[in-house]
């Protein structure tokens, strides 16, 4: 890509934090055109992630589906290679002056005592290493040396010296070819320029020994769930099998506690970390896979599986891998002397203390804020909640107290990945209002026309990369040189130092044209890396970049055979000569190409629908926003206070009040989409109302239709006047003043119409909601009793302060099991409430005034809004995104992305996020302004096709249709993202793709069999 | 909606009774055209004619022990772009098998289509029918002593005489999802036979041919004891196979007089391809290239590419093979493909817990993407 400035005044933004937010929030941001500062304190970038070797609720990795563009690779390795994106390891903020759209930051980058330039990541020196110290990934499981890499896929590929543990005995010095290690280098401070900052430093696991009752860092077959985490990681010392630390036996009994270091303000860690129930349950279910006849107990107090999908993966760890959830608290792990085994106290159900015996206990351990934050609040002046996070205000959660700071992830509140990666492109759209107008534009290089090759005979050059001697000194690349030269239609080959820099490039372009040569291979690095811009080497010698073909002679052929450098040259020889088999039939091919129309459609004018109009709106583009009713405002006209404080009737006027002010939108209301057709960035809908039809052209779609309270068929709902459900108790409280007069008794139940087998999610919503109401009926009439009849209370984050004050003011909980479900009963005008107490094994019989149901959220209707628009809907009916973990606002669909409660279940400041970040998602697409396709597009000859539509069905981005009357396959050359599915399930060769033609991979297997 | 009927037979002529009841589809319109194999004026092959004219039933007999064609591929033809009329065709299990498939593959539609299943007593070689056809009790017809053990659940072939390999390892015997099924097993074809139907156009056949309701009590037992035994049959051709096929040596040496004549790819009811890839220019190769092959190991077959064209062929038809083994009777070379597919397409169908031609709804494995597929590769 090549970008120049707009203006002069180019946008740049400071994300401190290179986890899984920071490093989402800079891929957007340089998408968009910003030039981004990642910081990270730590060595490399990555944060937790490379901690996790598989996550919820998928068991994969997927991490590499974040990008905003797709295909693409690994989140770390597109962020170190972005033009856009400078990255800080090792580094810290020492203070931000100035204003929004004009702070300057100063920097301390710590020293490496390595020097980046130099070394090649060759890995001598920690061999060299005598000294061995914890290894920070694992907290601990395993030891690294004093000069070391944090893993070894870590960006920057740099070692690092840790001067702490180093004795500079010197051994490393010795070994270092390069010369790269530099005891004296220094710490030294820069600044920088920023127009926006987003601080995503993450969170911090808790320190499991300040729970002394659980033995950790005593008994030696204790661990914390990080260290199990990393212990099932297929990269760990046992390869991922569950390992006693005292024998290496795999257990065959294992319990996990839960809660360690949350809801405990014994350790001033009263909230909830959030996403333990969920690690804990991933952590058994890949602990049975491994060892299948491991007894699996998880010791909880609530389970809470809210996110999406969440709660089926909970049944499933129940229900298919026979894992075991006791809700009992343990007070106390003992070791016993010989075999090490652990005794867990806790209470069985009937309430008597027990004792139960297991042979690895693995310690859920909740989050905290991130070790340096007071100092990083301090230097970037932001206020910090009592907890140690970030504070933000109600209806603004990526909003620190600074103007122009944003926060997201972990440091905001613990979270899971799906909500950090809503998070931070919620903050990347912040930085990007902040910064509107200020983006690089890409423009497309100048090329000189391509020659036509269609006439010459081949006459391929090789070109054979050294890459500065990491293949040379494996691979025998002067007798690889020499093969190739004697190779069919090889008219030049070279060896160059490094094919990827400046110089190797501009020597691969000057031969192309000198020797007269059409047909390029280069024999060096994976494909996966360089291509643009060896490609682009290409053009600019008058090729098409097509005419290209790579041999990977380094990570498939140097580095994994290191030791059989013969082998390794044979192997080298023989990948060469496949190359030059397919090179010289390769033919010319151009991706499709085409403009974004302007502009976004938001369909659904709730909260989410506005927000995402908005931050549209203030980013320059404009905006159709469509709702269905004849007043904006959705679901949130019903919700009169929160938990958190703030006037949600306030902020939504707000809210109105701008979407009406601004010039870039336009309001549709009583209005509906009743038809689009185009392509993705292309798009054309008509808008319907009141019999009048309006056609509207837009480059994306952001779905917010929002969702319902489900109505219930229970509890005699709808029978009896006394029986409400919390949205009807929370408009009875809030318009009448008197509406508690002489209630003294109040029932909610929890679950209504959710985790049911007609409904098998987690609304996720309904506890914290019943915590309010609850709260506000002691506010309102203290004298009344309230009740609430649950199965797990989730309140999770900091709602379980809530939760807690509930508690205090006597609210009482009772626990059931969807088994014994409460029963309401009516007499004359009283009603009962019949429930069975596990505790107390009694049948109680509550009286009450009113008996308030805990409805879940229901999708609306979506069916033919995702027929309309070609999306998919889950199995519940809520729309379905393109990844449940790292794609949470993308449909699968370019230039569509959803949000709010029609996605899933969510308060309105997840919605918020949600919204703004989907706003930043589909703002990167409008920002693009021109598609570029892929040019290995897929090519059908009518000839051989014979409609049987495999081709179409196999197609995972629905780029191919059948013609109306032939039913022969059409290619949507934008949709088409080279996959090459297609070319697999078509038996007659009728549908095949550019740059794999089968006759190209006919020639390379011939040669390979040679 | 099921109903069942019986169709008397006059002095045990099952075939005539057959004749008769199509004929009766013809004049009562249930149906406006008739595929059904007519016997040869020769007498010792019977081929699948499209008939309108009910005189034209004459020769007609569905119970010839013999296919020369799988008749779903003449479906394929008859329907795949749009019929018009309504159409009935007799078709063996393997046939319907064969039709369900390349419905989902969109070769074929069931629209307009009356399916008639036709109990399958098992068929010869085209040249042994030819041979043996004369021996019959009937001319082209059955044999009496087959029909007999069809009553059993036990057919044997004539002295001196083998079923096709894959009748021999066949355990569906009888078509499923048919609109009509005509049964023989377990039934006293001596004065009646079966007929199961389904739907309202069963409901129509017997009241427009005013048929009577019945049934075949023994016909569950007959046919269990068949499939058992052909079951048996099946396990022990697997068993003998894999003793020959153990290793790649072995297997290749299965396929090494393949003279690449691509006849078992046209006699495969389910190879749709309009044309092979292996006729296309892929596969012509430039003359060069196979001296450069002799030259490489001094030495190089030909007709090249036979083992590539043979398991490519597999990969592709493999989920979907229902074992009609056609491509084996087309085969100059008499390559064992039937048990080579039916063993290969036993364990894959297996793996994707896919059964060809049991239902429209499963849908192609090819086709088909899940994200938990086969965990133990993961």
């Amino acid at each position: 890509m090549s970008v120049t400035e707009e203006g002069g005044n180019e946008g740049e933004v400071l994300v401190v934090g290179a986890g899984i937010a920071g490093m989402q929030a800079s891929l957007l941001l340089a998408e968009m055109g910003f030039r981004v500062h990642l910081l990270d304190r730590a060595p490399a970038i990555g944060g937790l992630f490379p901690l996790l070797d598989r996550t919820f609720p998928t068991n994969t990795c997927g991490v590499c589906f974040m990008s905003p563009t797709l295909p693409a690779l690994c989140p770390f390795i597109e962020c170190s290679r972005h033009p856009l994106i400078e990255l800080l390891p090792y580094a810290e903020i020492e203070g931000l002056e100035g204003e929004p759209g004009d702070f300057q930051v100063s920097i301390l980058h710590k020293s490496r005592y390595v020097n980046a330039d130099l070394c090649n990541g060759c890995g001598e020196c920690a061999a060299a290493c005598p000294v061995e110290v914890p290894r920070e990934l694992g907290a601990g499981l395993e030891t690294r040396r004093a000069i070391y890499r944090p893993y070894p896929q870590a960006f920057p590929e740099t070692f690092v010296l840790d001067m702490g543990a180093c004795t500079e005995c010197g051994e490393c010095l010795k070994v270092c070819r390069p010369g790269a290690i530099d005891l004296e280098m220094k710490d030294h401070r820069s600044t920088l320029s920023a127009g926006a900052v987003i601080l995503t430093p993450g969170f911090e696991p808790f320190d499991a020994s300040l729970k002394t009752e659980f033995g950790y860092g005593v008994h030696q077959n204790v661990l914390t769930g990080i260290q199990f985490e990393r212990m099932l990681s297929l990269t760990s010392p046992s390869l991922g099998l569950p390992a006693r630390t005292s024998d290496g036996q795999a257990p065959r009994s294992l319990a996990f506690i839960q809660c360690v270091g949350s809801r405990d303000i014994s350790c001033d860690r009263g909230y909830c970390s959030s996403i333990c129930c969920m690690y804990a349950t991933k952590q058994a279910m890949l602990a049975k896979e491994r060892v299948p006849d491991l007894n699996t107990t998880v010791f909880h107090m609530d389970v809470r599986t809210f996110g999406k999908g969440f709660e089926r993966y909970y049944e499933r760890a129940k229900g298919e891998y026979g894992i075991l959830y006791r809700r009992s608290m343990i007070s106390r792990v003992r070791e016993l002397t010989d075999s090490k085994n652990l005794t867990a106290s806790c209470v069985d159900d009937e309430g008597r203390p027990q004792e139960e015996e297991f042979d690895l206990v693995v310690l859920s351990v909740g989050f905290g804020p991130p070790a340096a934050a007071e100092a990083l609040a301090e230097s970037v002046g932001v206020s910090l909640n009592e907890y140690g996070f970030a504070r933000t205000e109600p209806f603004s959660p990526q909003n620190t107290d600074r103007p122009g700071v944003f926060v997201a992830g972990g440091f905001r509140e613990p979270q899971d990945i799906p909500q950090t990666v809503v998070e931070a492109s919620s903050a990347a759209a912040g930085a990007a209002e902040v910064l509107a107008g200020r983006r690089l534009v890409r423009t497309a290089a100048e090329y000189p026309d391509q020659r036509d090759v269609s006439d010459e005979d081949p006459r391929v050059g090789v070109f054979i990369c050294r890459c500065d001697g990491t293949i040379a000194e494996v691979v025998d690349l002067p007798s690889v040189t020499e093969f190739a030269d004697q190779l069919l239609d090889v008219a030049h080959t070279a060896q160059l130092e490094a094919a990827c820099q400046a110089e190797g490039l501009k020597e691969l372009k000057s031969t192309i044209q000198e020797e007269g040569l059409n047909r390029v291979v280069v024999a060096g690095c994976t494909h996966r890396l360089y291509g643009e811009a060896m490609g682009d080497a290409l053009r600019q010698a008058g090729l098409n970049s097509c005419l290209l073909e790579r041999a990977d002679l380094r990570e498939g052929c140097a580095w994994v055979h290191r030791d059989q450098p013969e082998q390794a040259t044979l192997k080298a020889r023989q990948l060469v000569a496949m190359a030059v088999a397919k090179a010289r039939l390769l033919t010319p091919s151009e991706g499709a190409d085409a403009e974004v129309s302007p502009g976004a459609l938001v369909v659904g004018g709730g909260v989410a629908g506005m927000e995402a109009a908005l931050s549209l709106a203030r980013q320059g583009f404009f905006v159709h926003l469509v709702e269905k009713e004849m007043e904006l405002g959705g679901n949130l006209r019903h919700i009169h206070y929160t938990l958190g404080g703030g006037d949600p009737q306030e902020y939504l006027q707000g809210l109105i009040d701008q979407v009406e002010a601004s010039e870039l939108i336009t309001v549709h209301l009583g209005s509906d989409l009743t038809q689009m057709t185009g392509e993705p960035g292309r798009y054309t809908s008509l808008i319907s109302a009141d019999g009048s039809t309006e056609e509207l052209v837009h480059g994306v779609i952001v779905v917010s239709v929002g969702g319902d309270e489900v109505e219930p068929t229970e509890y005699l709902y709808g029978q009896h006047p006394q029986v409400l459900t919390q949205r009807e108790l929370e408009e009875r409280i809030s318009s009448d003043a008197q509406a508690l007069a002489g209630v003294k008794n109040v029932v909610m139940i929890q679950c209504v119409g959710s985790r049911e087998p007609d409904r098998p999610y987690c609304s996720r919503i309904c506890c914290s909601v019943a915590i309010k109401n609850a709260l506000r009926i002691k506010e309102l009439n203290p004298e009344a009793n309230v009740l609430v009849l649950f199965r797990d209370m989730r309140t999770y984050g900091f709602q379980e302060d809530y939760y807690r004050q509930a508690r205090e003011q006597g609210v009482i909980f009772i626990h059931y099991e969807p088994e014994a479900k409460p029963r309401v009963e009516a007499a004359k005008d009283r009603l009962r409430v019949l429930i069975h107490e596990p505790i107390l094994d009694a049948d109680l019989t509550l009286e009450a005034d009113l008996v308030v149901l805990s409805t879940g959220v229901a999708p609306r209707d979506n069916q033919g809004l995702a027929e309309l628009l070609g999306v998919p809907l889950d199995e519940d009916g809520f729309f379905e995104e393109a990844n449940t973990k790292v794609r949470p606002m993308d449909f699968e669909a370019v230039g569509m992305y959803l949000c709010g409660l029609c996605h899933s279940p969510k308060n309105s400041e997840e919605s918020i996020s949600q919204a703004r970040g989907a706003a930043m998602r589909a703002a990167v697409m409008l920002a693009r302004q021109r598609l570029e396709g892929q040019s290995a597009v897929p090519f059908v000859n009518p000839r051989l096709c014979i409609a049987c539509g495999l081709c179409i069905d196999t197609c995972p981005f629905e780029a191919l249709v059948a013609d109306e009357e032939t039913g022969i396959t059409e290619i949507a050359p934008l949709l088409c993202q080279g996959c090459g599915a297609c070319t697999v399930a078509c038996p007659s060769g009728a549908i095949q793709q550019r740059v794999f033609e089968k006759t190209q991979l006919m020639a390379m297997l011939d040669v390979a069999l040679d | 909606m099921s109903v069942k009927a019986v169709l008397e037979v006059k002095e045990g002529d099952v075939v005539a009774a057959l004749r008769e009841f199509l004929r009766r589809l013809l004049e009562a319109k249930v149906v406006d055209a008739l595929l059904v194999p007519v016997e040869l004026p020769s007498g010792d092959a019977v081929v699948q004619t499209l008939i309108k004219d009910p005189d034209k039933l004459a020769n007609a007999n569905p119970l010839a022990p013999v296919m020369m064609v799988n008749s779903a591929k003449l479906v394929s033809n008859l329907t795949r772009r749009g019929n018009r009329e309504r159409v009935g065709v007799v078709l063996k299990s393997c046939e319907m098998r064969a039709l369900f498939e390349l419905v989902k593959l969109q070769q074929a539609t069931l629209d307009n289509l009356v399916t008639l299943g036709i109990d399958c007593l098992g068929s010869y070689e085209a040249t042994q029918y030819a041979e043996l056809a004369g021996e019959l009790d009937d001319g082209a017809g059955s044999s009496a002593d087959q029909l007999r053990g069809a009553r059993e659940g036990q057919v044997v072939p004539m002295d001196g005489y083998e079923f096709r390999v894959a009748c021999q390892i066949c355990e569906h015997p009888i078509a499923s999802n048919v609109d009509v099924n005509i049964g023989l097993f377990g039934v006293d074809t001596e004065t009646a036979i079966l007929l199961e139907m389904e739907g309202e156009i069963g409901q129509e056949i017997v009241e427009k041919l005013g048929l009577q309701e019945g049934d075949a009590p023994g016909r569950e037992e007959a046919v269990a004891k068949l499939v058992s035994g052909r079951e048996r049959a099946r396990d022990e051709a697997f068993a003998r196979f894999h003793e020959t096929v153990k290793d790649t040596s072995s297997l290749l040496a299965q396929f090494s007089t393949c003279i690449a004549c691509h006849n078992c790819a046209q006699a495969c009811p389910i190879c749709y391809c309009k044309e092979c890839i292996f006729e296309t220019d892929t596969f012509r190769h430039p003359s060069d290239r196979y001296l450069l092959w002799a030259d490489r190991k001094g030495a190089a077959r030909m007709p090249s590419d036979t083992l590539l064209f043979q398991l490519t062929r597999m990969n592709h038809m493999v989920t979907s093979c229902v074992g009609c083994g056609m491509c084996e009777s087309a085969c100059p070379s008499d390559l064992p493909l039937t048990l080579m597919f039916r063993a290969v397409g036993d364990k894959v169908q297996e793996l994707f817990d896919y059964l060809p031609g049991a239902s429209l709804e499963e849908e192609l494995p090819v086709a088909t993407f899940k994200e938990d597929e086969f965990p133990e590769y993961k």
